[in-house]
């Protein structure tokens, strides 16, 4: 278990107290790429909120083997985040966290940000400003600040919500590219099915609550599809 | 007597300083907060500050700003609280507004023991003096602005990512591990403080407009956020002294006449914008 780099044990997840979940347990190794699948409601935010530490969970633990510092974080885009002036270059800055003291980067940041930048392909368009981008280009803008932050590991919820096919197939292709050559993990919530099955190495789905069976599934993407095919 | 002899005289002189310098310090704060969607909490607030300031004038207390400044920053971070838990912030803040304005009306005409014209009193607490003689700039008040000021600038420059990171996305820094809710809290509190001493130089409605025309203006003409910051700076630290000089030159109320100004400043760049867009 000592390689793992995400360690779920036990975990129950809900709001208030109560509970929406039965007890979720997995691990994933450093590299993985997983997908969390499952139906509207079934808490696939929840939990992905609860991982990454933004809600507590109703018992159980999350344990990441690395510093909280070393895990970027993709979330779904607020209402603040649309007409926000402010240019890529800074967007994808403030992902250096740096001390507080210093109001402006020093060279090892301004390094992975350029690096961030280019893994992504916006280099093109860093001194634009955010809210005039499409929304692949500002999506690939807020993974390369997540990719600043990440030596590890990147979060994403939904990230491709509101993009069209061609953006959706990029920015998939983008995510692989980040897993394969880069050894990133990658934890995803996402609605595609097809994707998950061509990209992720573990799948984890939730379902809704009935009794007598269990909530979720973990395990490789070949047990999934395996499974799935004798459903 | 000329424009160019009422520049002499010390009020003149004071009356220029406290804006300029407060123009300064509201700008700053303006922009998070506009950003934030808590542009109405600088009206709401300042309200607060004349409930305070009401208060102490009944009481008699010679220091006012001890009892409006606990006041204002308890409301600021009362407000931002709120905000963040999604709890009804939106009707929190106008039951605030609305109220302390009441409160703080009914207290002074209620239990005023002082002589003197009381609406007069509320009025200049409200929108600033008529004449530029009773805009409510003291000597020792300015030198608690100067304070305040170089308080604001110093901790926007070292915070500045910060403050940067906490107003565009919160969650991002929860995940990775930081704590939003520290630079919040500050933030709340330099905005509690800044409005209390700002509404106690030049009225609430002036430290209303002082939060957000400048960030506003701002935010029409410049697409990178520390561009924002700096031309909203700009913008209110031009419109203030502009304004004022207006107000002599035309014998107009000075307090509004800024407001004015900055409306034109507003006016004008959004114009600006469009243009450039197209």
């Amino acid at each position: 278990m000592s390689d793992a780099l995400l360690e779920v044990t036990d975990l129950c997840i809900g709001y208030d107290g109560k509970s929406i979940s039965d007890d979720i347990c997995f691990s994933i190794k450093s590299g993985s790429y997983l997908c969390i699948v499952g139906e509207n409601g079934t808490g696939k935010s929840t939990l992905l909120k609860t991982i990454s530490g933004l809600q507590k969970p109703v018992y159980g633990t999350v344990h990441f083997n690395v510093h909280k510092r070393e895990i970027g974080y993709l979330p779904q885009k607020t209402a603040v985040q649309y007409d926000f002036p402010a240019s890529a270059q800074e967007i994808i800055s403030s992902g250096a966290l740096g001390k507080w003291y210093r109001p402006l980067l020093n060279k090892d940041e301004k390094k992975r940000v350029a690096w961030a930048a280019e893994k992504t392909g916006v280099t093109a368009f860093l001194g634009q400003c955010f809210r005039e981008l499409s929304g692949g280009q500002q999506q690939r803008v807020l993974l390369a600040r997540a990719l600043v932050t990440a030596k590890n590991a990147v979060i994403l919820d939904e990230p491709t919500a509101g993009l069209d096919p061609e953006a959706t197939k990029d920015f998939y292709a983008l995510l692989l590219k980040i897993n394969r050559d880069e050894k990133i993990t990658i934890i995803m919530v996402t609605h595609d099915i097809e994707c998950a099955e061509k990209h992720a190495t573990h799948v984890l789905e939730l379902k809704n609550r009935k009794p007598d069976e269990e909530d979720f599934f973990f395990g490789t993407v070949n047990d999934y599809i395996e499974r799935g095919r004798l459903q | 007597m000329s424009t160019v002899e009422l520049l002499r005289f010390p009020f003149t002189q004071y009356a220029f300083i406290a804006s300029i310098l407060m123009a300064i310090c509201a700008s700053l704060i303006g922009v998070p907060l506009v950003l934030k969607r808590y542009s109405f909490m600088g009206f709401g607030i300042s309200n607060v500050a004349f409930m305070g300031m009401a208060f102490a004038l009944v009481i008699d207390m010679t220091n006012s700003m001890a009892l409006v400044i606990p006041l204002t920053v308890a409301a600021t971070v009362l407000l931002v609280g709120l905000g963040n838990r999604k709890v009804s912030g939106d009707a929190t803040l106008a039951m605030l507004t609305v109220g302390s304005l009441a409160a703080g009306h009914f207290v002074i005409n209620t239990f005023s023991i002082r002589g003197g014209n009381i609406d007069r009193a509320v009025s200049e607490t409200l929108f600033g003096g008529t004449r530029l003689v009773t805009l409510n700039a003291r000597p020792h008040e300015l030198w608690l602005a100067f304070l305040i000021t170089a308080m604001v600038v110093i901790f926007f420059i070292f915070f500045y990512r910060r403050i940067f990171a906490v107003t565009f996305d919160t969650e991002f820094m929860q995940a990775t591990g930081q704590r939003p809710v520290v630079y919040e809290l500050m933030l709340s509190v330099i905005t509690g403080v800044v409005i209390a001493v700002s509404m106690s130089l030049l009225g609430s409605l002036l430290t209303a407009s002082l939060i957000i025309f400048p960030a506003l203006s701002a935010m029409r003409i410049s697409k990178t956020y520390k561009g924002v910051m700096l031309c909203a700076v700009v913008v209110g630290v031009v419109c203030s002294p502009v304004g004022i000089f207006t107000a002599l030159l035309f014998e107009l109320p000075p307090t509004t006449t800024i407001i004015m100004v900055n409306i034109a400043a507003f006016v004008i760049l959004t114009a600006v914008g469009a243009l450039r867009r197209a």
